[in-house]
């Protein structure tokens, strides 16, 4: 078997998982009415008048925050707390399979939240004439996001068998990765720092890759960047699964 | 114990190695300038002139972007607008490299940023009816000793925003002010006072005032009409009713545009502003044509204009003063409006009125290697009438019927790329004179020309351009533009001059989106109010008419005592006023219920359907599976 089969066969195992608990329909049902009562009902997206889904877009890293930590926090921990991770770990598959096969599962799991939120692009179709193409750059940039995520909270995961700590690791660390970048906290930096300090900073947080793809421009950078986050979470995973196989 | 923790160490380290190649990565990626701009109107790409300009820099360019972005209460629309801005100079910045520096400024009230900002020339736009709070949105420019401002970025000028900086830029970094040729068979330099040894000195003629609004941008060089060749040093050329041109004059035209200049012709079937045609009249001599055209010339680039026809539309008609004095319908005297323009053209897009006292237009079609672009144009329910007809007043509805070419005419247009010579023969010869076999004569162009054609020279007379102030200072006089005529020429002499970086910039589209559904419904909304507050004010009237005149019949008769009849008949009135009022207003309330529903329903189909379908298909699947592992 190929390791791509591997992956897959993990990647299947664990989406399943997800639909035979309530925390993939939990989950969903949260996401979904939480995205669409940010957008219209606290940015009123339809009084503003406005064909654009900057509304709906600019919540998904805060919607992301709290909610993927929570769907990731048991990937790891749960198998370590039931057993079965040593079980996963000694099957003829290497450590990285079972590690991308659990993200892909994750991540694709986002894209179909994602997926689910098509009332809110027909809504501004339907009443407008909404520039499309900047919507899909938008959908783009919020599924390289919501990856980015996913794996911090995979690697958050890995490191313990508590559940609420691996929540709590992973929302600080994506705190610090939106707060880097985000405009009150840049301004602040500015006022004391010279400006090169205050862009380096900035450049390292997920609001200032994800911004541009909100607007409908997608830069190799950003994708780079994204790309960049998933692939060092991911070998952070192993490492410490590596080194906690003894335990 | 040991191998784990040098494993630990290994892992850690070989973490660290992959984050510094990470960081390495991003940081190679952040410097590569590959992106793709999937926006419809590829709102945050530059243009080639653009790019062309920043790229070609030579010196060092400080943008100072100000924006009140603290300030509270700016609409949405306007900090999206700014931010747009804001990100369009940021790409400037990119592409400018090392030349191009960009500051952003906040000037909040009572700062040094916000006198800065006054100083540079910006103007803030009031918030609120009193003019407390202010917002700033406006952009300093500045090279060596020249500077610039654009004092405020109006939303409805977005379009421009690009061309707009663009220009600016060049306007500072060019090393002079762009030069530009007028040839013109009107005295529309003035003329010097004549000297009149005998009485009194004869006042001169003052120059048009169309050339005092060009000056302020460029320096006019005003040719003669005999020229037999264009200046090199200049490289746009305003020509005005061509009318009588010599060969040899019209032959200079012709190397100029394949030489790659920028000709913009205004002829005229029938120019009012031609004096000497009333002057030949008072003479006795029978009026003669007043009209130009330069179809020697454009006949060879495969467009041609009927000197005996103007357009007739009767969309566009005027009330001007016919014979007589009687106010008078003309047709042929067209007031033009955004219908007739091209708005993805930059000469014309943006404005709103021009009046054309008879123009003619222009047929056929461009040659092999033109582009032709239409920037004014007639209504599809114009035709073409006898020039001479139209002055006399002829084409009142109620006169000769025209028919209608079935087609919008074009009045105004533009031709690009590579012209060929109307000359084949070479520089024309006189009769007797030798063969001058050592003038080269271009016979194709060298360089891709522009030639613009306007079928109208009246629209620049000051009796139709601007209006006259009367300041009362020793007789000074000001004015003011009556429309967008002399705009039009300025438009087109800034959009075909100084270099090519400008010609190609397009008007760019807009980041603005409204719902057009509800403002169509809004606007239905308000038509169908219209009609009721209509009918109902009227009904309040009637019975306010009603109540007075009651008062009145009281007064006259009994000064003091109200019959018991006549006091409930007002109390009836009063009554009904208030009933009607009452109704007023929930009509106007009513208008915005289809709406306010409209939002309420997308709102809860927003928030609730797609959950709601999840939870169901989750409590179905469980129960299926419930059932499935009880039985």
């Amino acid at each position: 078997m190929s390791s791509f089969s591997f992956v897959r066969s993990v990647t299947r195992r664990e989406w399943q998982s997800y639909f035979n608990s309530p925390v993939a329909y939990v989950f969903l049902v949260i996401f979904l009415s939480l995205a669409g009562f940010f957008t219209f009902q606290v940015r009123r997206l339809f009084d503003e008048g406005q064909a654009d889904l900057q509304a709906f877009f600019t919540w998904h890293p805060w919607l992301y925050l709290i909610l993927v930590p929570a769907a990731t926090m048991r990937a790891w921990a749960e198998e370590r707390r039931s057993g079965t991770m040593e079980l996963l770990l000694t099957l003829p598959i290497r450590p990285m399979h079972a590690i991308a096969g659990k993200f892909l599962a994750a991540w694709l799991f986002m894209g179909l939240a994602l997926l689910l939120t098509f009332p809110v692009p027909l809504t501004v179709w339907y009443l407008g004439d909404p520039d499309l193409g900047a919507i899909a750059a938008g959908y783009v940039g919020s599924f390289l996001l919501a990856g980015a995520y996913v794996a911090v909270g995979q690697f958050t995961s890995s490191l313990t068998r508590n559940q609420v700590i691996s929540f709590i690791l992973a929302v600080v660390i994506g705190l610090f990765l939106i707060l880097a970048g985000w405009p009150p906290v840049t301004e602040m930096l500015a006022s004391w720092a010279p400006v090169r300090f205050v862009e380096a900073v900035a450049s390292f947080s997920f609001m200032y890759h994800y911004e541009w793809m909100q607007r409908g421009v997608i830069h190799v950078r950003d994708i780079v960047y994204f790309g960049s986050i998933v692939v060092f979470m991911l070998l952070a995973t192993q490492v410490v699964l590596e080194n906690r196989k003894g335990k | 114990m040991k191998k784990t923790t040098s494993k630990l160490t290994a892992g850690a380290a070989g973490l660290l190695l992959v984050a510094g190649i990470a960081v390495a990565v991003n940081l190679i990626a952040a410097r590569t300038p590959v992106r793709a701009d999937l926006t419809r109107e590829k709102l945050y790409t530059l243009s080639d002139g653009t790019r062309k300009l920043l790229g070609g820099l030579d010196r060092d360019v400080t943008l100072k972007f100000y924006f009140s972005r603290s300030q509270p209460g700016t609409p949405s629309y306007l900090k999206q607008y700014a931010q747009r801005i804001q990100d369009l100079l940021r790409e400037y910045e990119r592409l400018g490299g090392s030349h191009v520096t960009l500051e952003l400024l906040d000037p909040k009230p009572d700062s040094d940023e916000e006198e800065w900002a006054q100083r540079s020339g910006l103007q803030a736009q009031a918030l609120d009816p009193y003019g407390l709070a202010q917002v700033y949105l406006g952009l300093h420019l500045q090279s060596g000793a020249r500077e610039q401002a654009v004092p405020f970025f109006a939303p409805q000028e977005e379009e421009r925003l690009e061309y707009t900086i663009t220009r600016a830029i060049l306007d500072i970094t060019e090393a002079k002010k762009p030069k530009v040729g007028l040839l013109s068979t009107l005295p529309v330099m003035g003329a010097p006072p004549m000297m009149n040894p005998f009485g009194p000195r004869q006042g001169g003629e003052e120059p048009w005032a169309f050339v005092g609004e060009l000056r302020n941008q460029f320096e006019i060089e005003s040719l003669s009409q005999t020229i037999a060749e264009i200046p090199t040093n200049i490289d746009t050329l305003v020509v005005l009713h061509p009318k009588g041109l010599s060969d040899d004059t019209l032959f200079a035209l012709d190397q100029f545009v394949l030489r790659g200049g920028r000709l913009i012709a205004f002829v005229d079937p029938q120019c009012v502003s031609d004096q000497s045609q009333q002057q030949g009249m008072m003479m006795g001599m029978p009026p003669g044509p007043g009209s130009s055209d330069l179809n020697r010339l454009t006949k060879a680039w495969g467009i041609e204009m009927d000197p005996a026809m103007v357009v007739s539309d009767g969309t566009a008609a005027t009330m001007i003063r016919g014979m007589g004095g009687r106010p008078q319908r003309s047709t042929s005297w067209l007031s033009l409006r955004g219908a007739n323009m091209d708005r993805s053209q930059l000469a014309v897009g943006t404005l709103d009125f021009v009046m054309l006292p008879f123009a003619g237009a222009f047929k056929g079609k461009p040659a092999d290697g033109l582009k032709m672009d239409t920037l004014i144009k007639s209504s599809e329910s114009a035709a073409e009438m006898p020039g001479m007809e139209a002055t006399m007043g002829n084409d009142s509805p109620f006169g000769p019927k025209v028919t209608p070419a079935g087609a919008a005419l074009p009045m105004a247009i533009r031709l690009t790329g590579t012209f060929k010579t109307a000359f084949p023969e070479g520089k024309p010869r006189g009769e007797g004179e030798p063969v001058v076999t050592n003038v080269v004569a271009l016979k194709e162009g060298t360089k891709p020309g522009v030639v613009v054609l306007v079928g109208d020279v009246d629209l620049l007379a000051d009796p139709f351009a601007v209006r006259r102030i009367d300041l009362g200072m020793m007789g000074y006089q000001a004015y003011e533009l009556a429309n967008d005529n002399i705009v039009l020429l300025n438009n087109l002499i800034e959009q075909n001059s100084g270099s090519d970086i400008l010609i190609g910039l397009r008007s760019r589209g807009t980041s603005r989106r409204p719902f057009d559904r509800v403002v169509a419904m809004e606007e239905a909304a308000a038509q169908q109010w219209r009609a009721e507050e209509e009918r109902l004010q009227e009904q309040l009237n009637d019975v306010r008419t009603k109540l007075s005149e009651l008062q009145r019949t009281k007064n006259k008769e009994q000064q003091l005592v109200l019959s018991p009849e006549q006091r409930r008949e007002i109390d009836k009135f009063r009554e009904q006023q208030v009933e009607v009022s009452k109704r007023l207003k929930e009509v106007r309330k009513n208008l915005r219920q289809d709406i306010e529903s409209l939002g309420l329903k997308l709102k809860i189909l927003n928030i609730a359907a797609v959950p709601f379908a999840v939870a169901l298909f989750g409590l179905l699947l469980g129960g299926i599976r419930r059932g499935r592992s009880a039985s």
